[in-house]
């Protein structure tokens, strides 16, 4: 699995699963899986592939 | 009294008819008026855009002054309405609609619709991530968010990223307000500034950073 370009050796996992792994929160992030956005609301049972490509956006405060 | 009419001829002496003929039928919308999104608005009225598209809930107070576009005449006022008075003494002849609300994921497609770019300026990084998600799945408008800009540290770090199709990140992507010594003008107005010229760029047609 691919995720912001980098290798990751996930399987069978769930988006969630992966972001608690990376200690991302996911109420700021914005996912997308093989150029697909994922909602929020689907992280828990949205499993990834394990060859997906991930791009993950967490946003960080101020403005 | 300089009317509409000489305002138009005084842009387009400076700035090009071609440029001037697309950014006065152009329409923007700005999801939070705080740092980013109070002086982003004021960069596109001086550009001379035809219609903005304000939202935020909040009123002004003593704390946002550091960075935000505000007097301290504005204090206590919605920032919708202090945000207005203040383009209409740059630029009286934008068309502004103002809605005075917090941003959901229910809402956010109906209050913009039908522009052409729409900004992302809150502060709360959940707030963001919940906006840009709604309008990536469900709208084709362009989206140019914010991340990263609280701190002193140098402002190269600020960039753009052109993060897939229709969205664009301004920011240094990893300094969180919470981190550092929160939120001071120059970093702010970096990325503030970032985010106006990327909804310049795509107004006039230019898809890349």
């Amino acid at each position: 699995m691919i995720i912001n370009g980098e290798s990751y050796d996930f399987q069978g996992v769930s988006l969630l699963t992966i972001l608690e792994e990376l200690s991302l929160n996911p109420q700021v992030v914005v996912a997308e899986v093989n150029g697909e956005i994922v909602p929020r609301r689907a992280f828990e049972r949205f499993v990834v592939d394990k060859s997906a490509v991930v791009e993950l956006v967490a946003f960080v405060g101020g403005g | 009294m300089i009317t509409k009419e000489v305002y138009k001829r005084h842009l387009i002496e400076r700035h090009g008819e071609q440029v001037q003929a697309k950014l006065e039928n152009a329409s923007v919308g700005i999801a939070g008026l705080g740092g980013l999104g109070s002086n982003i608005a004021l960069a596109l009225a001086r550009l001379g855009i035809r219609r903005l598209i304000l939202v935020d809930f909040d009123c002004v107070e003593l704390s946002n002054v550091n960075r935000q576009a505000y007097f301290l005449k504005h204090i206590g006022m919605p920032k919708t309405i202090a945000l207005n008075t203040l383009i209409k003494e740059v630029n009286p002849f934008v068309e502004v609609v103002l809605h005075h609300k917090r941003v959901t994921r229910e809402n956010a497609l109906s209050l913009f619709e039908d522009l052409d770019v729409l900004v992302e300026a809150f502060d709360e990084p959940a707030s963001k991530a919940a906006l840009i998600e709604t309008m990536l799945i469900r709208s084709k408008i362009p989206l140019v968010a914010a991340s990263g800009m609280a701190g002193s540290l140098s402002s190269n770090t600020i960039v753009t990223t052109k993060m897939r199709e229709r969205f664009y990140l301004c920011g240094d992507k990893r300094t969180d307000s919470q981190d550092v010594n929160g939120l001071m003008v120059p970093r702010v107005l970096v990325a503030a500034s970032h985010q106006a010229n990327m909804v310049l760029r795509l107004l006039l047609g230019e898809k890349t950073v």
